[in-house]
């Protein structure tokens, strides 16, 4: 094996001679804290989610209203025409 | 061994506290170190094992049971590290780009030389050229030769969180080998100069 060889060698065989580090103290305690944020987030996500579901509701509620009043009034309208129509014999018989 | 961290797994996944904290003693040094080895920066590697840990927690239910415990944990860590490599490389291909417009001309960016904590005095600097030739590599031959050379992993589990066959594992080993030699002669003949 020449120097160069050796020299390979020696440089490859740290990498067999790397211990282990540790983990940083500390660091659960910044997950845990990074997960309860994240589970905020998501918590105002659905609150956001269940605001516009709120708002959905109440606009289809307001339109259902508003065209059973205009379908009512057409008939309110129709009935009276058709009672006066007959009471007052507008027509002739 | 994989069963109990399945059961902590699946524990984890119900919003068991201890478990997952049984999970993370048992795993969070080996995914430090492994992001440290990816991203070869102290700093950087603690923000990753907070991300793979965080990923945990969330994704547990999500968990098929079709990998080991151990695997599915690597494999995040080593998707994490690579995607935040690829974000440090269009970071840098986007400020070289940058450069030409703002006319100060080319940026020269350096990887900076990094010690690993777990060598000893004597052996700092060959680990020193050792990581910066594999900080050189291809990013899939880079993977595999730390997990490989470094982690001493078996070929199978390098396969599986690589999720490649064994066959391209080891092809892909046998030439990360070859071209690490290739950089390590460069070296030398440098140094001799």
């Amino acid at each position: 094996m020449n120097n160069q060889q050796k020299w390979i060698e020696d440089v490859m065989a740290t990498a067999s001679q790397m211990r282990q580090a540790d983990a940083p103290l500390f660091l659960f305690t910044r997950i845990e804290q990074a997960i309860q944020n994240k589970a905020a987030e998501v918590i105002s996500f659905e609150k956001m989610g269940m605001a516009l579901a709120g708002v959905l509701l109440l606009l289809s509620v307001n339109l259902w209203v508003l065209s059973n009043n205009t379908k009512n009034m057409q008939n309110n309208q129709e009935a009276v025409e058709s009672y006066s129509a007959m009471n007052y014999n507008l027509y002739g018989s | 061994m994989n069963n109990h961290h399945l059961q902590l797994l699946r524990q984890t996944a119900e919003g068991n506290q201890t478990s997952f904290q049984k999970l993370y003693d048992f795993f969070s040094s080996k995914v430090y170190n492994t992001a440290l080895l990816h991203l070869q920066n102290k700093e950087e590697a603690e923000e990753v094992t907070q991300d793979v840990f965080v990923e945990v927690y969330r994704a547990a239910k999500d968990f098929k049971g079709d990998a080991q415990v151990s695997t599915w944990i690597f494999r995040i860590a080593v998707n994490k590290c690579v995607d935040r490599l690829r974000y440090h490389k269009r970071k840098k291909r986007f400020a070289f780009v940058l450069s030409f417009f703002s006319g100060e001309g080319a940026v020269r960016f350096d990887t900076p030389s990094f010690d690993h904590p777990g060598l000893s005095l004597e052996n700092k600097e060959k680990g020193r050229l050792l990581m910066q030739a594999i900080g050189q590599l291809p990013e899939a031959q880079k993977n595999v030769i730390i997990m490989a050379l470094i982690e001493d992993r078996p070929r199978q589990e390098i396969a599986d969180i690589m999720n490649q066959s064994l066959k391209a594992t080891e092809s892909t080993l046998q030439r990360a080998k070859a071209n690490l030699r290739h950089i390590l002669e460069e070296y030398y003949r440098a140094e001799k100069e």
